[in-house]
């Protein structure tokens, strides 16, 4: 189990950097998610720490050891694959054995490892299936214990749920963070889901176009989004055009509060389920277009007089507004966060 | 320091690469390039267009040309009128025994065109036994020799390629594209004009091509039953054949008239299909029940279209039991045609079997290689390496045979008369059937498999083994049985670069029915029939139900 370093690596293709300088510290036992939209360049930078890519500039180590150069069959890094790449030729077990056989286990402790290792993911039954006789889940759970088994220092996670069904989506997850406390090992986690990552993740780091936007806990990036991106990207939130003027950020035509910034538009973000229907601290009025009730309570859409549409999470003990009708909405001054023109946090 | 960094990346992959495109330098570009640079010098050495001035000028040559264009865009047509709608209604319809009809459709393309030549001279030729039938009734045929019975022949022979291909898309048309042209007001033959044809086109003009290709290409069939009849290949041929002290550059001249040809051909072909779309079929048409009037009418065509094309072969088969005087089958039956090989051709059917084993184990090995290298580490030098791998596919067999001769009948590399050189010449003419089946095999396995094999630490070559090559090997086999089957039936370029020693069975048969000993011939054909349908059998076997070429 070890401590990973990354340090300033890039990656390019063809000219166009897919990764474009990354630096993080992943923690010993810790599960450390990439996320971001599909392109920003997780998985490269998840396929340069297995080896699978040679990054153009800087460095990769795994605890002390500097692995620029080491290939990716001597990395001893357990990956999980997106399509779960269980070999089809070979039974459960023997998928399971194949890595320990490349390392010249045999006999007896071949046997145990593999047999505690499928009892660990409750495939042991299974043991002599072919992979086209079992389900998805199934082959992820094969996959996982493939990794597992070889004890490897890191282990990596492509996407690892999203070819699973929604329901079995959320029972795999809780699995591999069970299995992942257990080992204690040091997994690094690629997802485009934010509710996947905010779920399951010790830290995550958000990119976007190759580069880190911001990396933090779960409640971090949720609650206190650096960027304009991440607030975006976590979660859903309302972008309301805004100004700063001598200090005073305006939106709505009411004042948020005081920044140390330059006179300028800016953008004011705020979350749906913050804004509360009647008068708030900032308050605004809007025709109804749209309310659609979600189980969970009813999304609002109101347009303003200035034409802005803004979306809003009302809960159920509340009763919504008619569809058609004015309504008046209202939101706490902290509720709101302010982004500049290139999309940093304004304080 | 940079040296070294050079070396380290220099992989397994790296030396496949470079091997490859090496071997086929030396095999394929320069025997093609010298046959080429020769077509343009004069005897003392200098440049001249001079073979070329005698290719379009002199009438002989010119007659070659305009002959070859117009037997072959014939062919082509007739071939294609047959083929498309035995697609249609082979896809589309409810029609009894359509197994056995596909079978025969694929038997009758992979068998090789001279067997079918000759036993149209069994039976409509001068001693043949329709004729022989006729004329004791007072009716005497037209005769079949010259360029009728090459495009006989020919359409008969090729037609397969425009259904197979034609066929393979009306299959992935979904339904529901049909079923939008209904729901829009547009059925029946509107329907089929604007809708369905405009899809399939693309493929008919491949299979289309394919059978131009094969036609122009093709060397025993004019040469058994053109009787003087001039075509380029022919005129290739003998050119080379009379050149051995005389003008080696009017043979360059010819083959490449005859690779222009093609690769125009090819031109055009992409030229009409420029504008390119993809359909991907999850529900592929419904196959309707027609009233019995017209189901009666759709059976009797296809059925009279593939007994005519596979009745040589059946012809052939019988006759090959049948005692023979020289061109005269004799009305008693026996083993008599088989015993004589021994005597007459030794070692045709071993040398057939040794030189095609040989190929076909290369074509495997090398084959499922270079298709990696193409497919998965995809670079300037293996695109290269597609693209000479393109080039056999507008080389007539005749062409690769006189280039290989003159290429390496002279030191540093002097292979004439040698097994080398026949293997050589099947390895580079066949593999693309390996090659290509092997890329497809590998472009639809996930890449994942074998990089999870590295992951768990075995390294990139031995993933390849161990992971990669068992799971497409089913798939290059498939391919590998029709490189085979077409090896073994390989005349072209055989007849140039064969030696006493090395003689084959299509050779054999060859040279057994110029000198009119059909009983010997018979006997040979049954048996690489024979062999060809055992191979399609197993490829059967190896492609599985869903893809199998016979259903």
């Amino acid at each position: 189990m070890s401590k990973v370093t990354i340090e300033g690596v890039v990656k390019r293709f063809e000219g166009h950097a897919a990764v474009a300088g990354v630096s993080l510290t992943v923690e010993s036992g810790e599960l450390f998610t990439l996320l971001g939209p599909s392109g920003c360049g997780k998985t490269t930078l998840l396929r340069v720490l297995a080896g699978f890519y040679q990054q153009d500039e800087g460095n990769v180590r795994f605890g002390d050891q500097l692995v620029n150069d080491v290939p990716a069959h001597k990395r001893n890094t357990g990956m999980v694959f997106q399509n779960y790449a269980v070999f089809p030729h070979m039974t459960v077990f023997e998928n399971v054995a194949y890595g320990l056989k490349a390392r010249k286990v045999g006999g007896q402790e071949l046997q145990r490892r593999v047999t505690e290792a499928l009892e660990m993911v409750k495939m042991a039954n299974l043991r002599d299936r072919m992979p086209a006789q079992l389900s998805g889940g199934q082959q992820q759970r094969v996959a996982l214990a493939r990794a597992l088994v070889i004890q490897p220092q890191l282990l990596l996670m492509d996407e690892p749920l999203s070819n699973l069904d929604a329901k079995l989506r959320i029972e795999m997850r809780t699995e591999i963070r069970r299995l992942q406390r257990q080992y204690g090992i040091t997994t690094i986690y690629v997802t485009h889901d934010q509710e996947e990552a905010l779920a399951i993740s010790d830290r995550i780091a958000v990119m976007n176009n190759g580069r880190v936007e911001q990396v933090g806990s779960p409640r971090d990036v949720y609650f206190n989004p650096q960027t304009l991106f991440v607030a975006s990207f976590i979660g859903t939130t309302n972008l309301l055009p805004g100004r700063v003027q001598g200090g005073q950020v305006r939106v709505l035509d009411q004042a948020v509060r005081e920044v140390a910034a330059p006179d300028g538009d800016c953008t004011v973000t705020i979350r749906p389920e913050k804004i509360t229907l009647g008068q708030g601290e900032i308050s605004f009025t809007g025709h109804v277009e749209e309310a659609l009730f979600v189980g969970s309570g009813t999304t609002v859409f109101v347009r303003t007089p200035e034409g802005k549409r803004i979306e809003v999470r009302l809960p159920n003990e509340v009763e919504p507004p008619r569809v058609g009708d004015q309504a008046t909405f209202g939101f706490r001054r902290s509720a709101a966060a302010v982004y500049g023109a290139q999309g940093e946090v304004l304080a | 320091m940079e040296r070294l960094k050079f070396w380290r990346k220099w992989t397994f992959w790296h030396w496949v690469t470079a091997v490859s495109l090496l071997l086929l330098a030396i095999v394929l570009l320069y025997p093609v390039g010298q046959l080429l640079v020769k077509s343009f010098l004069a005897k003392d050495g200098s440049f001249t267009l001079k073979n070329y001035a005698t290719f379009l000028g002199k009438r002989y040559y010119r007659l070659a040309l305009t002959n070859s264009l117009w037997v072959c865009t014939a062919s082509t047509a007739i071939a294609t009128a047959l083929g498309v709608p035995m697609a249609f209604l082979l896809t589309r319809y409810k029609l009894p025994g359509k197994p056995l009809i596909r079978t025969l459709i694929i038997l009758s393309l992979l068998s090789p065109p001279f067997i079918g030549t000759y036993s149209w001279i069994v039976l409509l030729g001068r001693a043949g036994f329709i004729t022989k039938a006729m004329e004791a009734i007072g009716i005497t045929m037209p005769t079949i020799y010259g360029p009728r019975g090459i495009i006989l022949v020919f359409s008969l022979h090729f037609f397969p390629y425009v259904y197979l291909f034609t066929s393979a898309a009306l299959q992935s048309i979904d339904r529901s594209l049909e079923e939008a042209a209904d729901n829009l007001g547009v059925s029946g033959w509107t329907r089929f004009r604007t809708i369905t044809l405009p899809l399939v086109l693309p493929a008919i003009s491949a299979g289309a091509l394919m059978a131009f290709m094969s036609a122009l290409a093709d060397f025993g069939t004019p040469q058994l039953i053109g009787e003087g009849f001039q075509l380029l290949p022919i005129a290739a041929y003998s050119e080379y054949m009379n050149e051995i002290g005389g003008n080696p550059g009017m043979a360059g001249a010819l083959s490449t008239g005859l690779v222009l040809i093609s690769t125009l051909a090819l031109f055009l072909q992409r030229w009409v299909n420029r504008r390119t779309f993809t359909m991907s079929s999850l529900r592929p048409p419904i196959v309707v029940d027609l009233p019995l009037g017209r189901k009666i009418l759709a059976s009797a065509f296809c059925y009279l279209v593939v007994g005519v094309a596979i009745l040589p072969q059946v012809v052939v088969m019988i006759s090959s039991f049948r005692k023979a005087k020289g061109p005269i089958f004799l009305d008693e039956f026996g083993l008599d045609n088989y015993m004589t090989i021994v005597d007459r051709v030794p070692g045709a059917v071993a040398n057939t079997f040794r030189l095609s084993i040989v190929a076909i184990v290369i074509m495997v090995i090398a084959g499922l290689l270079m298709s990696y290298v193409i497919t998965r580490r995809r670079s300037v030098a293996t695109a290269v390496l597609d693209v000479t791998l393109l080039i056999p596919y507008v080389l007539p067999g005749t062409v690769i045979g006189i280039a290989l001769i003159t290429a390496f009948n002279r030191p540093p590399l002097v292979l004439t008369g040698t097994a080398t050189i026949l293997i050589i010449s099947y390895v580079i003419r066949k593999i693309s059937y390996t090659v290509r089946s092997a890329s497809s095999v590998l472009t639809s396995l996930d890449p994942s498999l074998e990089e999870a094999s590295i992951n768990l630490g075995v390294g990139p070559v031995a993933s390849f083994f161990r992971v990669t090559a068992p799971l497409v090997f089913k798939g290059v086999m498939a391919g590998a049985v029709l490189s085979w089957v077409t090896t073994i039936n390989e005349l072209s370029s055989t007849i140039i670069l064969y030696h006493a020693g090395t003689i084959t069975m299509p050779v054999a048969i060859y040279s057994q029915v110029i000198s009119d000993n059909f009983g010997l011939a018979a006997a040979l054909s049954t048996i690489l029939t024979l062999v060809t349908v055992i191979s399609l059998w197993l490829f059967n076997r190896l492609a599985g139900k869903d893809n199998g070429l016979l259903t």
